[in-house]
């Protein structure tokens, strides 16, 4: 059974490695028999965890099978797409890198910066509106004296980061739509 | 207490909060143009904190497959999973 709340750092890294040692050998068999190598199915087991993680911990998703088999379900259909693209493409070197890029060069600019200028900001407003953890649990956390504390760093934090994006937005000429 | 633009424009985005006040604020943007850029810019705000979020969690599931993979505290595991791909 995995925590189904969203846990701290510590716990997060409890929770990945845990899922490793149970879910992550079936994988690399399965990988290792299809003809892939060792990197293929570490590149495939991450990718994985990451839709596992925003499917069962954040929207809260139960899975109708074990965790363990939900997460191997989830890997052969990555490493079966990878396959499919590499056999349509016929080229490794074709094949697209995996990171993603936000569809808007500019929002791709600002998240570079942001990381940079504002990153415990960012860190906060993540854990809100991307781990959509509750008020409670983001001001214990951060350490904040109550909900409200927390829930008003949140807005400031938030108009901090949109001030942000209006100047920069001066400097960059493609901004607005 | 007095609510802040920027929680007025979340409630209006998410569609929360006392609609007579959404409805309010809607009609200021189409009056201000200001306003209305900081509405953009807020929908922006959310879009990049997202995508934030997705490659810090990628990147604390990099960490952990690194830990694994070269952490001696982890060797039996190691040997099992390289085991899986010695040619045979």
């Amino acid at each position: 059974m995995v925590e189904t709340l969203i846990a701290p750092k510590q716990t997060k890294e409890a929770l990945f490695t845990r899922l490793y040692m149970d879910a992550f050998p079936a994988v690399a068999k399965y990988i290792s028999s299809s003809g892939g190598n060792l990197e293929d199915a570490r590149d495939v087991f991450q990718e994985a965890l990451l839709i596992y993680y925003e499917k069962v911990i954040i929207n809260q998703y139960e899975p109708k099978t074990t965790h363990k088999a939900y997460l191997l379900g989830i890997a052969k259909n990555i490493y079966l797409k990878g396959r499919e693209r590499l056999t349509k493409t016929k080229s490794i070197e074709n094949l697209e890198v995996k990171e993603e890029v936000l569809e808007e060069p500019v929002l791709e600019k600002l998240l570079l910066f942001l990381q940079r200028a504002g990153k415990k900001c960012m860190d906060l407003l993540q854990s809100f509106y991307y781990e959509k953890m509750s008020m409670t649990d983001l001001s214990e956390y951060y350490g904040f004296r109550n909900e409200r504390s927390a829930t008003v760093q949140k807005y400031k934090c938030l108009e901090k980061i949109r001030e942000q994006i209006r100047k920069k937005s001066l400097t960059y000429e493609d901004f607005i739509d | 207490m007095k609510t802040s633009l920027t929680e007025r424009i979340e409630q209006l985005l998410h569609k929360k909060g006392d609609l007579a006040e959404r409805l309010l604020l809607e009609a200021q943007i189409q009056v201000n143009t200001e306003l209305a850029e900081q509405v953009d810019f807020q929908k922006k705000a959310y879009k990049i904190i997202r995508e934030y979020g997705k490659r810090k969690l990628r990147e604390e599931i990099n960490l952990v497959d690194k830990q694994l993979f070269e952490n001696p505290k982890y060797i039996s595991f190691q040997h099992k999973i390289l085991s899986y791909f010695k040619k045979q």
